[in-house]
């Protein structure tokens, strides 16, 4: 870390001692941030990412705005490292600030995903610390990951709630989770403290891709933030460049279908695509994304979404069902009608199947997490057949509407930090200034860039950081770019999420079995999710929705 | 006269019933297990008055209110009401019962077979008995999760049924297909607990007197006769205990339900169990679980209790 020698006595300013140089530059920050707050900026900070909260934290502590902080270590660390006056350096600084004033504890304990704890844990890369070791080595402060199982979050979460329970500081959940957790009173709500502190969410270089929509559709139930995003769950369609690309099948492919073999745009090519690559006797799959219960649905939304222009939602803004209409017939239409083209376990498999078959070239498509590609590295042993160098990414295909070709991604898991309101009040600040840091343009950058663990892109930093590039490829970043901003969220930000989930999936499941017909099992989820929705109370969950509706793409198409 | 009289020093000691020190030492015995017996009606009693409060109330977790203050949302019986009209319910109460039926009825049919083979000596018979009984004793769990690697469309299973069945290509779609999947429960159910089964009855059959299977044969009863008209008369309470027993566990199944397929494709292996967990933790509807969950205990304990009749009438028949 670059140290000034004319400013302070030490790079922490332990001694309390403040130069001229460093005084004038708090003077200009405070000034600065003054003039912008009577503008009337956001909750979250601008590109100068100054703030009076950040400013006084470090002159408390006297440590220089400038003076960097964060991992080293190898060449190319000084991207992921930051000042003081900045979201990471303000969450850094403010913890500091309240270890030495007694409102921390010695251990934090967070929640999160197993397959996640190792992007916070492991060394990355070669030479560095692990992101654990740098927020205790600058803060002095312990944390220690609880595993959660991401399938059972929900149901230990809302134990924890019934029961009070603050073992936590820091919840782990899914994006779908947020509304009956913050109902249930187990999430915090975070105003304040992002009033405080300054989060980098919206900040157009180090906040998610998308910007504020993002922010709400990750962070934000009822209007305001429950949860910090810590992960970018967006569905990337991938395809094989040695297929697509080869003349041969090029060739083969223009004489049965009449058009040029193009990686899909829409789901009518898609159909093509997969049949004409759908050669099981050859070992090769023509399109896999997946059916089963909980990992299906979300194949089902990427259809649905597309259908109109800019997007289709789920309800109308009296939570009226959208779902029981032809642009639903389509969807599930197309949904049933492609899975021919897949395992004839198709509605048994899981990601770890869909990867698995990947790594062996045994799909032409499929539709997957970017953290694909971060696995299927030459040695690994997922990729046996060095299938990472041959697969495409791009945006999920879409539909014509009218003349607009409507492209949209979904996301779904997702995993997010919610400070728990039941564990000791002392320590909910310093807890939230954990998921401030790790959420800041530069850590999590940091952290997706680990392949110990499975947490994907979501920052914009990210798009153009060449470690990322490196662990991913600079296609997943590119088409990550693309993807983001155009996507539609899955079921989430409402009360009730997980009911209206589990009945889509069911319902689902028996049109892809055969036990009911596309119609009836529309006609059978939207009957539910009336019922559901019912059962909370329409009015006030009408008014959630439309809130909602903040996260959801106002683009058509973000793809190039 | 062999009457015990009562001498004067008999009528000297006090009855048992008045003895002081006994007194003292029945109260005594009563205060050193009252906190155990308290301790153990609370966990019994208390969670049963909870669930009953609850399953009276609309009252959910995300509600976020606390469950003492379910009271706010009052709603009397119409949980009770809509488990008993809901189609999704009684449909997943047949499931389960028609699991329970043929899963018990297969294992009972095999446990009896072994259970009359392993009546008799063969060679290596204890080492064939642990093979027997390894099934029961690996964790469900485990065994929901190995079933679902071994019943894929291009797993080992149908392999092997390829190799055995003339013309080859044999791909059953075990657990993709609602019918097929409803048998792979079954079959799963069967292969671990058949060894309980055949445990039980085993010992029915082992505890017919032997002087009368002898006396029989001696007389020229043929072995299905003495099957028909000693064993299995004899063997009844033991019969009637193992179907009781294993119907009640059966009933309750989950974890191969949804190991293999989380009670799909859709619900068509859905059981009781399985709702339930959907419901409660999938779901967060609490209220009305607890009222799902005290019809069923309910209606199984009616169905038992009808049960063990025959047994309490044979017990006062002796």
């Amino acid at each position: 870390m670059d140290t000034k020698k004319n400013d302070l006595p030490d790079e922490k300013g332990k001694s309390g001692l403040i130069s001229r140089k460093s005084f004038l530059a708090v003077a200009g920050a405070t000034g600065l941030s003054a003039t912008l707050a009577a503008c009337g900026g956001g909750s979250s900070s601008s590109s100068s990412e100054t703030t009076a909260a950040a400013t006084t934290a470090a002159a408390d502590t006297g440590t220089t705005s400038t003076a960097m902080m964060g991992p080293s270590g190898w060449d190319g660390a000084d991207a992921f490292q930051y000042t003081a006056d900045s979201a990471p350096g303000r969450a850094i600084e403010g913890a500091k600030a309240l270890k030495a004033s007694g409102n921390a504890p010695e251990v934090l304990v967070v929640g999160m995903y197993p397959g996640a704890i190792g992007n916070f844990t492991e060394p990355f890369p070669k030479g560095a610390k692990s992101v654990q070791q740098v927020w205790e080595e600058e803060t002095g402060i312990k944390i220690k990951f609880v595993p959660m199982d991401a399938g059972q979050t929900y149901a230990k979460n809302m134990q924890a709630a019934s029961r009070k329970d603050g073992a936590q500081n820091l919840v782990v959940l899914g994006m779908s989770e947020n509304g009956d957790l913050a109902n249930a009173g187990l999430l915090l709500d975070l105003t304040d403290m992002v009033d405080k502190y300054k989060p980098d969410w919206n900040d157009p270089v180090m906040g998610y891709v998308g910007g504020d929509t993002t922010t709400k559709l990750m962070n934000y139930y009822d209007g305001k933030p429950y949860a910090i995003g810590v992960d970018g769950d967006y569905q990337m369609w991938i395809s094989r460049s040695d297929l697509f690309e080869d003349p041969k099948e090029q060739k083969d492919f223009k004489a049965k279908y009449d058009y040029d073999l193009i990686y899909p745009e829409t789901w009518d090519q898609q159909r093509d695509m997969a049949e004409f690559f759908h050669r099981p006797d050859q070992g090769l799959l023509g399109s896999t994304d997946l059916r089963s219960p909980g990992w299906g649905w979300i194949n089902f939304v990427t259809r649905y979404v597309s259908t109109a222009n800019p997007a289709q939602f789920y309800w109308d803004d009296q939570m009226n069902p959208l779902i029981n209409s032809p642009e639903g017939l389509k969807a599930l239409n197309h949904l049933v009608e492609t899975t021919k083209f897949g395992s004839k376990d198709a509605l048994t498999w899981i990601w770890e199947e869909q990867y698995g078959n990947w790594g062996q070239r045994g799909a032409a498509m499929s539709s997957s997490f970017s953290n694909l590609t971060k696995f299927m590295k030459p040695g690994s042993p997922l990729d046996p057949k060095d299938s990472g160098s041959v697969t495409h990414g791009t945006n999920q295909p879409g539909w014509m509407v009218g003349d607009q070709l409507v492209r949209h991604s979904s996301l779904y898991f997702n995993a997010a930090v919610g400070v728990n309101a039941f564990g000791p009040s002392k320590y909910h600040e310093v807890s939230y200034l954990f998921g401030q840091w790790i959420s800041s343009g530069q850590i999590y950058t940091w952290i997706t860039a680990n392949p110990g663990g499975y947490e994907d892109i979501v920052k914009q930093y990210s798009l153009t950081n060449p470690l990322v590039e490196t662990s991913y490829t600079k296609n997943t970043t590119e088409t990550m770019g693309q993807i983001i901003p155009g996507s539609c969220p899955s079921i989430s930000s409402l009360r009730g999420a997980p009911d209206y989930i589990q009945s889509l999936d069911v319902n689902l499941q028996k049109a892809l079995s055969g036990q009911s017909s596309p119609q009836d099992t529309l006609a059978a989820i939207e009957s539910e999710w009336n019922a559901i929705t019912d059962k909370i109370g329409r009015e006030e969950q009408a008014r959630i929705w439309v809130a909602s509706k903040a996260g959801w793409a106002t683009n058509p198409n973000t793809s190039a | 006269m062999a009457v015990v009289e009562q001498t004067k020093d008999d009528q000297d000691v006090a009855p048992l019933s008045l003895d002081p020190q006994a007194a003292a030492g029945r109260r005594l015995g009563k205060m050193m297990v009252a906190p155990g017996q308290l301790l153990l009606l609370l966990l019994v009693l208390f969670p049963v008055i909870m669930e009953v409060y609850l399953s009276l109330t609309t009252w959910s977790p995300s509600g976020g209110t606390d469950w003492y203050l379910a009271y706010q949302d009052w709603t009397w019986f119409s949980n009770y009401w809509e488990g008993i009209t809901s189609r999704r319910f009684l449909e997943t109460i047949l499931r389960t019962g028609v699991i329970t039926v043929a899963a018990v009825s297969l294992e009972f049919v095999l446990g009896f077979c072994l259970a009359v083979l392993y009546a008799e000596r063969f060679p290596l018979k204890r080492v064939f008995t642990v093979f027997m009984l390894v099934p029961m004793m690996v964790v469900p769990a485990v065994s929901g999760f190995v079933f679902f690697l071994l019943l894929q469309s291009d797993g080992p299973v149908n392999s092997i049924l390829s190799l055995l069945w003339p013309g080859g290509d044999v791909s059953i779609p075990w657990l993709i297909d609602p019918t097929w999947a409803l048998i792979s429960v079954i079959l799963v159910d069967v292969w671990q607990w058949t060894p309980l089964m055949f445990l039980i009855l085993l010992s029915g059959i082992l505890a017919v007197p032997e002087d009368q299977m002898n006396a029989a044969g001696i007389l020229g009863a043929s072995w299905r006769f003495r099957l028909q008209t000693l064993v299995i008369p004899m063997m009844k309470p033991i019969i009637l205990i193992a179907l009781i027993i294993r119907s009640m566990e059966a009933f309750k199944l989950f974890d191969a339900a949804w190991l293999l397929t989380q009670g799909g494709p859709g619900e068509a292996s859905t059981t009781i169990s399985v709702l339930l967990y959907r419901q409660a933790f999938l779901s967060s509807q609490w209220s009305y679980v607890a009222a799902l969950a005290i019809i069923v205990m309910v209606a199984i304990s009616v169905i038992a209790s009808r049960a063990i009749r025959p047994l309490e009438a044979g017990q006062e028949s002796r």
